[in-house]
């Protein structure tokens, strides 16, 4: 992958969030490229979630610039959208799963799926109901799909949540914590779910503690304290894999990992 | 990647996929808000049905009286006077400020239904070409009678209730000692806008031309000692259009420059008859009004409790929808259409049967009223009314859905990731009770709101099944909440001989009396008009409006009194 140019979908400079008096993220600059599976590791507490959220722009940048180009030609201006930008790119660009599933607790799993497809505004119904079907499929949600997100399993309804991040196609999905609430069966599957989107072409930004989770992507950062103090290129992930195991391993123990 | 925005073919896809978000929301927080969201309905719906058929009962049950009055000919002011004075009503139709004079000759005389005396006289008329009267069934359909047959009399739907009265009971009028009285059948009922509520005293009969004559033939024959009935009329005098005095000026002058007041009964201005006819009506419709006030403030309340709730309830699903890319502003619509719609069904609902209930309640009252009421629902008034009603609905919705814009996503996001800390400590004892008081905690305003509902639908079904009872046969139930006393017993002594000690005391054997006032039937003088006057003494009694009890040289009058005879205070 490396000398090949990517496109740039994120770029951001300095960027610095502060909670009363506490600062989270120190001035962070960095950039992410478009069908890239990005990972960002780091200690409990680092400001992960925190940069995740900035640069999704569910919550604004404290001070520094952050750009982003996605579907549409010309650069949004991130840290100073409009609330109506901002709910664009949520409802046509951007994809979210957290570690709680956060779907609505009124609507079926299939409703769930396509009140996103709705949402985006840029579907035809059709053309929701056929890529929700696809999903439901994919996602192994034929039996829970008419079911309440109540009555169905912890894995079942991150699978839902998932598929509703995904069914308008972002731009980019953004993942905090995904597998954070899950069983190992569970998280297995959601990786494995995650990967094969990714390999059809879908950009990732994922936060993770979990090793297991961090393999999966092709760039993983490091935080700490609020600062980017690592990057590592690892490659695609193509199935289990022992020397990748070792490289993420040995470059994590640099950080007393 | 398929690029997913695409300029061009924006519009239907936009509104269809619109519409399919609200349905599925709708869908989403009926199936949350069933509870609340019927309870509204039902709250709002009780609300227009209250206040339309109040209203409709009100200004049809005035046009109605009036229309009767002028359909049956009755003019601005009318005397009754005893004896037959044939030259009067020209003498008063001379008078510059009068139009015509309808003079209608009629007999007062006692009369006695299934053993019981009447109190007052009745007035027998026989109906001639000059005043149409209509007729109609006890349940209060109209109905067409051509002839009065020998023999028989109609009588006011209010007699039913005051005596009992069915078709087919004989009415025995006392005419005079000596040839007894004189018996009719009952054949019937007839619209009387003029003396048909149980309210008025004296009640109207109308009998058969020749039965007329030979009343009238008797009550002339008795000696002056023997007669019990005697002749009278009625004048209904019609103010000329282009006179501007006013009606006690016009009613002054004609005193003045006629003998009229040589020969007067008592005497009515239009409007004290009106206001006679609709007492009891108003009393309901009055009442009515006054409960819907009170519903709408409920509605508010309960309305603005339960969205609260829900927005409370919801939040976290509000911002998964912002997550998702749904505006605030969206998710308000959602709620507004849901609220507003419920809202708006319930005041339709209501409105549309409003004309069958107030039909009914005229129907139900005409026991009372004696009256016809047809019901005509006051368009205008009642849509500008609705307009008024669901603008303060929107405004108030509008208001208090405005906390749904401010729902942060971050903030939920993070309480939750969190977990939210829970006060309630559950023990294993009292484990169902526990549960039960967290479950109260966390929903507390919805139960509150649930609670309220519950409640007023209570009071308005206990007040409606009250109602009958309150109102009484003929509006007396009513008379009743206003006095202590279950009977008032006039005592009148012929002499001065007579000791009221002695007959209190006897009464007090029967039953405790609760208290005494004297009373005098006396003549006053009031601007210069003759009046008979029921004077009495002890006023700390009444309920005083304004001014204070009786204290040396003044007396105490009751609004009435005052407004037809447009006295003030002092
Ligand atoms: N809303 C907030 N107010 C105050 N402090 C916050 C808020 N959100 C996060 N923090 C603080 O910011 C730091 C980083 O949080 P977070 O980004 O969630 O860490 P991570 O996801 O890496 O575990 C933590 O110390 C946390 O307490
Ligand atoms: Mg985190």
């Amino acid at each position: 992958m490396k000398g090949k140019m990517k496109e740039i979908i994120f770029q951001g400079t300095d960027m610095i969030k502060t909670f009363e008096e506490t600062k989270v993220l120190q001035g962070i600059s960095l950039e992410l490229y478009k069908d890239d599976f990005t990972v960002i590791m780091g200690p409990s507490g680092s400001g992960k979630s925190t940069l995740l959220y900035a640069v999704s722009g569910m919550d604004r940048l404290s001070e520094g610039q952050l750009f982003y180009r996605g579907k549409r030609s010309e650069m949004t201006d991130i840290a100073h959208a409009t609330e109506k930008e901002l709910t664009y790119l949520r409802a046509a660009e951007f994809g979210f799963v957290f570690q709680s599933t956060h779907l609505i607790s009124s609507l079926t799993l299939e409703e769930n799926i396509r009140m996103a497809g709705l949402i985006c505004g840029s579907m035809s119904e059709k053309e929701i109901r056929r890529k929700t079907d696809v999903l439901i499929h994919q996602m192994r949600l034929e039996k829970a799909k008419d079911r309440l997100p109540a009555q169905v399993s912890g894995g079942e309804a991150q699978r839902a949540a998932v598929a509703r991040a995904v069914v308008a196609e972002p731009e980019i999905l953004f993942a905090d914590e995904p597998t954070g609430a899950l069983n190992k069966a569970n998280t297995e599957e959601v990786l494995n779910l995650l990967t094969t989107l990714y390999a059809e072409g879908q950009s990732i930004l994922l936060v993770t503690h979990d090793r297991e989770a961090a393999l999966r992507g092709n760039r993983i950062l490091y935080l700490e304290d609020g600062f980017i103090v690592g990057e590592l290129e690892l490659g695609s992930y193509l199935g289990k894999d022992r020397e990748r195991e070792w490289k993420l391993a040995s470059w994590l123990e640099g950080f007393r990992w | 990647m398929e690029t997913c925005f695409l300029a061009g073919r924006i519009p239907l896809v936009v509104w269809v996929n619109c519409m399919k978000k609200c349905q599925m929301l709708l869908k989403a927080a009926w199936r949350k808000q069933k509870g609340s969201i019927c309870g509204i309905f039902l709250l709002v719906t009780v609300l227009s049905l209250c206040l339309f058929s109040s209203l409709t009962l009100y200004v049809s049950g005035r046009q109605s009286v009036k229309a009767e009055m002028e359909y049956l000919g009755f003019g601005d002011l009318t005397i009754w006077i005893n004896g037959d004075r044939g030259n009067l009503s020209g003498e008063i139709e001379n008078l510059s400020d009068v139009e015509r004079v309808v003079c209608q000759s009629l007999i007062f005389a006692g009369y006695e239904i299934n053993g019981r005396y009447s109190d007052n006289e009745g007035q027998l008329l026989y109906p001639d070409s000059s005043v149409p009267y209509r007729f109609i069934t006890g349940e209060g359909e109209e109905l067409s009678v051509s002839e009065i047959a020998p023999g028989t009399v109609y009588i006011s739907p209010a007699m039913k209730s005051i005596y009992d009265v069915e078709t087919g009971d004989i009415i025995q009028f006392e005419l005079s000692r000596q040839d007894g009285t004189y018996g009719l059948t009952v054949a019937g009922y007839f619209a009387d806008g003029f003396m048909g509520s149980s309210m008025m005293d004296m009640k109207s009969f109308l009998v058969n031309r020749e039965d007329y004559a030979a009343m009238k033939e008797i009550v002339l024959a008795a000696d002056k000692v023997d007669a019990l009935g005697r002749e009278g009329a009625m004048l209904h005098i019609f103010q000329d259009s282009e006179s501007d005095l006013s009606a006690l000026d016009f009613y002054k002058q004609i005193q003045d420059r006629t003998d009229v007041s040589l020969y007067t009964e008592f005497s009515y201005r239009q409007e004290s008859i009106l206001s006679y006819m609709l007492l009891l009506q108003n009393i309901l419709s009055g009442f009515l009004i006054a409960f819907s006030a009170v519903l709408f403030l409920v509605c508010m309340i309960v309305t603005g409790h339960s969205l609260s709730a829900v927005v409370e309830q919801d939040k976290k699903d509000m911002v998964v929808l912002k997550i998702l890319g749904m505006s605030g502003k969206e998710i308000r619509k959602v709620y507004f259409l849901l609220y507003g719609g419920v809202i708006l069904a319930g005041l339709f609902l209501g409105l549309t049967f409003a004309g069958r209930i107030a039909g009914s309640l005229a129907k139900g009252l005409i026991t009372s009223t004696g009256m016809l009421v047809l019901v005509q629902r006051p368009l205008l008034l009642c849509a500008l009314l609705l307009m008024g009603l669901i603008l303060s609905f929107a405004a108030f919705l509008f208001l208090r859905t405005g906390k749904i814009l401010t729902v942060a996503p971050m903030e939920t996001i993070r309480e939750t990731a969190g977990g939210k800390r829970v006060r309630t400590a559950i023990r294993r004892k009292f484990l169902e009770w526990d549960i039960a008081m967290r479950e109260l905690c966390f929903g507390k305003k919805n139960y509150i709101a649930l609670f309220l509902i519950a409640a007023f639908l209570a009071v308005f079904l206990a007040v409606l099944g009250r109602m009958g009872t309150w109102l009484g046969p003929n509006g007396e139930g009513l008379m009743n909440v206003f006095s202590v006393a279950d009977h008032d017993l006039g005592v009148q002594p012929f002499n001065k001989e007579v000791p009221m000690d002695e007959i209190e005391r006897v009464i007090e054997w029967y039953s405790p009396i609760r208290e005494t006032y004297e009373l005098a039937m006396e003549s006053v003088t009031v601007n210069g008009q003759e009046y008979e006057a029921n004077v009495l003494n002890d006023t700390d009694w009444f309920h005083i409006l304004k001014g204070r009890a009786c204290e040396g040289n003044s007396i105490l009058i009751t609004d009435t009194v005052a407004s037809e005879l447009q006295l003030s205070m002092s």
